[in-house]
């Protein structure tokens, strides 16, 4: 077994791990600037953000890493699922991070949904929908750094 | 408002509550609002007289629903948030403030040899897909099912975002209340954003907008959306007219009916803060709706990269 095989998932530097990495950040920002805040802190002065202050530009971005993290989603789950559930268990911060990012997922959905002409929610239900994408992306991002900084693998061998 | 979610509630609800609400209840009470269930308004600008019974009903009717704000308000951080404060300015009605849901925009255009006087009662439009309610990042806006865009004065944070997404920049800020001074008011939000949520408290009850039943002119009409566009397109037809708001944005439940090109109103009007432009305006919400089918599409690329893989490792 070669360096690095001895985990799977996200966990080797593959092409895979930066599209991963990219598009979470990306998500990340434009997630957090379909708040009004990028204008209001100054960000958007930084020279070339000023895109950040415009919220139908930060949506369409929000939607095309969305694609592209859909689509690493899928293939790491079958990939685990085809090839490595036999050789490689979920470790306990993977099974949380994999929870969270099926949170994200479903909730993001449901508001794509929302923003399709014709289909309208209570007032509550969007609420708590939006507020709940927003505690699980936090929460994501706070798991991630914890995983970072202890080196915590998604995967472990059998 | 009895369906409106009260804000101290809404700040000590869980987390987990949240999340399971999400997942679990939230397609049961989505619903179709397409079409049918919506409600429009069309207005016969050749009728108006600018008389302001209309502004004037809209005050009366909706007193209850101005702010109160509380003064001092706080200090701004950073500074490039300003405070803004309407409510010494309450009787301004040549625009649109949070204190003045309508107005009436007057010009003169000259249009096939003919000088028309023209008056135009300006409120929001209530798009059918309107992105203030779709983009608000806190769900503080609501469409109703009969297609009223609705802001919650209990859920906004005065971020001003539904301004600055609505192609015609109706809603309008009063700082010094709302939910904000609860959270941290100097950092995060600055008051509750107003417009004109088309009576529909009186709709709910089998009324009118005010609006409507004050007019002396029978300006407005409000009806099914399909009866309304018919009603608009034989109106035209009859004018040799124009119409505005049935496809603007997608289409809204706002149609005017002009003797005058609305190209040649747009230029005429007194446009600027508060005070609406008449352009052609494109469906701010389908370059996203469009860019949804790639999410349909990329889980389903990623499995068959997956399969592929598999396919190739174990033959």
């Amino acid at each position: 077994m070669k360096a690095n095989e001895d985990q799977s998932g996200p966990n080797r530097k593959t092409l895979m791990w930066y599209l991963y990495l990219i598009s979470m950040v990306l998500l990340a920002f434009t997630g957090f600037g379909q708040m009004p805040i990028y204008k209001r802190y100054y960000i958007s002065d930084i020279p070339g953000l000023a895109w950040s202050a415009d919220f139908y530009t930060t949506h369409l971005i929000h939607y095309i890493f969305s694609a592209l993290f859909l689509g690493i989603a899928a293939y790491v789950v079958f990939d685990h699922l085809l090839l490595k559930k036999k050789r490689f268990a979920l470790t306990l911060s993977g099974f949380i991070r994999s929870a969270i990012i099926a949170g994200l997922v479903a909730t993001g959905l449901l508001l794509v949904i929302y923003n399709f002409s014709g289909v309208a929610f209570p007032m509550w239900a969007a609420a708590t929908l939006l507020v709940a994408h927003m505690t699980l992306a936090v929460a994501l991002i706070v798991t991630g750094l914890i995983v970072i900084i202890r080196k915590m693998p998604w995967t472990v061998p059998n | 408002m009895s369906h409106q979610i009260s804000r101290r509630l809404f700040l000590k609800g869980g987390l987990a509550a949240a999340g399971t609400l999400a997942a679990s209840s939230i397609p049961a009470a989505a619903s179709i609002t397409d079409g049918t269930g919506h409600l429009a308004t069309l207005l016969d600008i050749s009728k108006c007289i600018a008389c302001g019974a209309c502004v004037e009903a809209c005050s009366e009717t909706n007193q209850s629903k101005y702010p109160e704000p509380e003064k001092p308000f706080p200090k701004m951080v950073p500074s490039r948030a300003k405070n803004v404060d309407w409510s010494e300015k309450r009787d301004v009605d040549d625009r649109l403030t949070p204190y003045n849901w309508l107005y009436i925009q007057s010009t003169y255009v000259e249009h096939d040899g003919e000088e028309h006087e023209v008056n135009i009662p300006r409120r929001c439009m209530h798009c059918t897909n309107p992105p203030c309610v779709k983009l608000c990042p806190f769900g503080a806006a609501e469409q109703l099912k009969n297609g009223i865009a609705l802001i919650n004065d209990n859920l906004c944070l005065g971020g001003a975002k539904c301004k600055t997404v609505c192609p015609w920049k109706i809603p309008e800020r009063q700082s010094g209340l709302g939910i904000y001074l609860d959270i941290l008011p100097k950092f995060a939000g600055n008051g509750v954003m107003y417009k004109c949520d088309r009576c529909y408290d009186r709709i709910a009850q089998g009324e009118q907008p005010a609006c409507i039943e004050a007019c002396p002119e029978d300006v407005q009409t409000i009806g099914p959306r399909d009866d309304i566009i018919r009603q608009a397109h034989a109106l035209a037809k009859e004018m040799n007219g124009y119409i505005y708001g049935e496809n603007e944005n997608g289409g809204t439940n706002t149609i005017y009916v002009s003797p005058v090109p609305f190209d040649k109103l747009n230029k005429a009007i007194e446009k600027g803060k508060g005070k609406p432009h008449l352009k052609p305006v494109k469906d701010h919400m389908a370059d996203g709706n469009n860019l949804a089918a790639a999410l349909a599409i990329a889980p389903i690329a990623g499995i068959a990269a997956a399969v592929g893989k598999f396919y190739k490792m174990t033959k």
